[in-house]
């Protein structure tokens, strides 16, 4: 693989990763005002 | 070789990002999901399920000759509690003055549903006249007092205050003493408390929800803290008791024990569970409505209490 195909792979994967993180904190962001603290407690530890 | 150590780097930077999003769905995202109906989200409670003058409804039907007529006060109160004020619409108030959209109730009917906060807003501002609610929070008396309004609190009922932990959790009993501690923060595993070796998460509600204001209460002088890193280990909780065994009934919680008493019907009846209080029948000192008193009259009679015991809760008489 040559350096700029590397690099360019490693950028991707890295914005791919953020964008992936970015949508689940999102996600428990919208999700978190219609959680209740007894299904919060049954669903965890 | 290079072409080796290049996808090794790769790799390892998608591993790290699955890391990343397989820890936020199992700490997170997996805890928020609530498998329970839309209606039971938006409000906490299943309005349709408690319908007054419904066929189907679970609510306590009691025969009784008290019937509103005239000006009716408009009823509102917590979620936990709701069971009581349906069934007491459903005995003595007229099926029309009762009007439910689907979600919610309609804004000229005289039954409401606001929760603990909303009601006592309402009951201030005067949009209810009569709430069914654990006692308020100093900010909600402050509320009260601002608006020149001066609250008359009627008990009506017993209820325990309990403590709840995901059922897989070893602890079934805590003194009160190691909940304060837990809650103060000087206990941080649960090691320390008769558990296994995970951190604390204790978890607390919004501020003036009625099991909140119980718990500062309960806390007196001190503070609730919270532990940064305690989502990694396992979760307390608070709440009332038959909200969290009778209208929720998540199999996925088990109440504790306070100092080796489970909080059953039985053991706040004989007064050996450690936190009972009293829920209230509340409306304001000044509001001249005269189906109020006749209100508080049938609350605390025979059909009224039996209301309260057949709801699930503890009658005050």
């Amino acid at each position: 693989m040559s350096e700029r195909m590397f690099k360019t792979t490693i950028l991707t994967v890295i914005a791919l990763g953020l964008l992936s993180v970015i949508a689940l904190v999102a996600y428990a962001y919208y999700i978190q005002p219609d959680s209740s603290i007894i299904a919060y407690i049954a669903n965890g530890r | 070789m290079k072409l080796f150590r290049q996808l090794v780097v790769i790799g390892l930077l998608i591993a790290a990002f699955l890391a990343i999003d397989f820890s936020i769905y199992q700490f997170v995202i997996k805890r928020y999901q609530n498998h329970i109906s839309e209606g039971m989200q938006a409000k906490s409670i299943e309005l349709a399920e408690y319908l007054p003058f419904d066929e189907n409804s679970k609510v306590v039907r009691v025969e009784t000759d008290v019937q509103l007529t005239g000006d009716l006060p408009v009823l509102d109160g917590a979620a936990a509690l709701y069971p009581i004020f349906s069934a007491v619409a459903d005995a003595v108030y007229p099926q029309d003055s009762v009007a439910f959209d689907g979600r919610s109730f309609t804004a000229d009917s005289a039954l409401q549903f606001h929760n603990t906060r909303g009601s006592y807003q309402a009951i201030v501002d005067g949009t209810a006249d009569l709430i069914i609610c654990a006692k308020p929070s100093k900010e909600q008396l402050a509320y009260a007092k601002e608006r020149g309004v001066e609250l008359e609190l009627v008990p009506i009922g017993n209820e325990a205050f309990v403590f709840i932990v995901n059922s897989e959790n070893p602890v079934d009993n805590l003194t009160l003493e190691q909940v304060r501690g837990i809650y103060s923060g000087r206990y941080k595993s649960w090691a320390e408390v008769g558990g296994d070796n995970y951190r604390i998460n204790a978890l607390q509600r919004n501020e003036g929800s009625g099991s909140q204001t119980r718990m500062l209460s309960f806390m007196g002088e001190e503070p609730m803290k919270k532990d940064p890193l305690g989502f990694l280990g396992r979760s307390i909780g608070f709440s009332f008791r038959y909200y969290v065994s009778g209208i929720v009934e998540n199999s996925g919680v088990k109440m504790l024990s306070l100092e080796g008493v489970y909080p059953s019907k039985e053991n706040i009846v004989n007064g050996t569970y450690p936190i009972v209080n009293a829920f209230y029948a509340v409306y304001r000192k000044d509001d001249p409505n005269p189906n109020i008193p006749i209100l508080i009259e049938f609350l605390l009679s025979e059909e009224g209490q039996r209301i309260v015991e057949e709801s699930g809760y503890v009658p005050i008489r």
